[in-house]
């Protein structure tokens, strides 16, 4: 006689997130996509001045060698009231330093639910999902979402051209991949 | 030759939004519930308000007060959980490409 296979329990999932704040609300970013958290302070001495045309959320960049790093603001972003920004997340693998007000905590997701598809304007490239920590319910943010290529463009096009492009300092928290 | 009208049985929900009553069908609706906390995050699809948590799922609230009685209401009495299904022509994303109508369920305040 054979006995039936054991049903297979397949380990629940879970993602490190940090949950930050922008303007009184709570945002959710996956923390393999902050690649660093710098104060504003530490960044200023880096940071120039940029204005593209119809470009509101981008006040600033900071030069790294080749790069650019545009800072979003994220109050702007989302259109909420405008806040005193204080800390900015180097989002990995984007040209996005992401300016809010502050990280509420770390903690983990273990469920992602897509948006519901009445969503149906900006906000489906804005957010990869929401979740429902602690009977609130959290988006979570799609570190691409902040800037598309065609606002890239329009930055890289307001860019003024550095002779001498300087590294800036090396202060703040770098996160593990 | 006689033509013979079938009527079928249909039940409705009835509800009240300010001084106007509306049907529903029955069909269309999975369940009434007692109105709960209304999540709210940034985002520009107009006339949805937020999402509540119903069961562990998540839920968009659309209110359509003003759309059926011109008029925004501010008290609720219960919410109505309609079985829609948006994006009849969206493309999926799961990343196939083929487009998919996707279940999804909306919510009605009344």
């Amino acid at each position: 006689m054979r006995l039936a296979a054991p049903a297979k329990t397949s380990p629940v999932r879970t993602e490190q997130i940090i949950l930050f704040r922008v303007s009184g609300q709570v945002f959710a970013v996956s923390s393999a996509s902050v690649q660093e958290v710098r104060s504003v302070d530490s960044l200023s001495g880096s940071a120039t001045k940029i204005e593209a045309p119809g470009l509101r959320k981008v006040r600033q960049v900071v030069r790294r060698g080749e790069r650019s790093l545009f800072i979003v603001n994220a109050a702007a972003h989302f259109n909420l009231p405008a806040s005193s920004g204080t800390l900015v997340f180097v989002l990995r693998k984007t040209r996005t330093g992401l300016l809010i007000d502050g990280i509420e905590k770390m903690t983990s997701m273990t469920r992602l639910q897509a948006l519901p598809l009445c969503f149906c304007h900006e906000e489906r490239q804005w957010y990869r999902g929401l979740t429902a920590l602690d009977q609130n319910v959290v988006p979570v943010v799609h570190p691409e979402g902040f800037l598309s290529p065609e606002e890239l463009a329009l930055l890289d096009a307001a860019l003024e051209p550095v002779e001498n492009p300087a590294e800036e300092g090396a202060e703040g928290t770098e996160l593990a991949q | 030759m006689t033509a013979s009208l079938e009527l079928e049985l249909q039940s409705f929900v009835l509800l009240r939004l300010g001084e106007r009553r509306f049907a529903v069908s029955a069909r269309q609706i999975a369940e009434l519930v007692a109105p709960s906390r209304v999540f709210r995050f940034p985002h520009h699809t107009p006339k949805i308000e937020g999402v509540i948590l119903r069961r562990g799922r998540i839920v968009p609230v659309c209110d359509v007060s003003e759309a059926l009685t011109g008029k925004r209401l501010t008290s609720r009495r219960f919410y109505l959980i309609a079985v829609r299904r948006y994006g009849a022509h969206q493309r999926g994303d799961d990343g196939r490409g083929g487009s998919r109508r996707a279940p999804c369920r909306g919510l009605v305040i009344a």
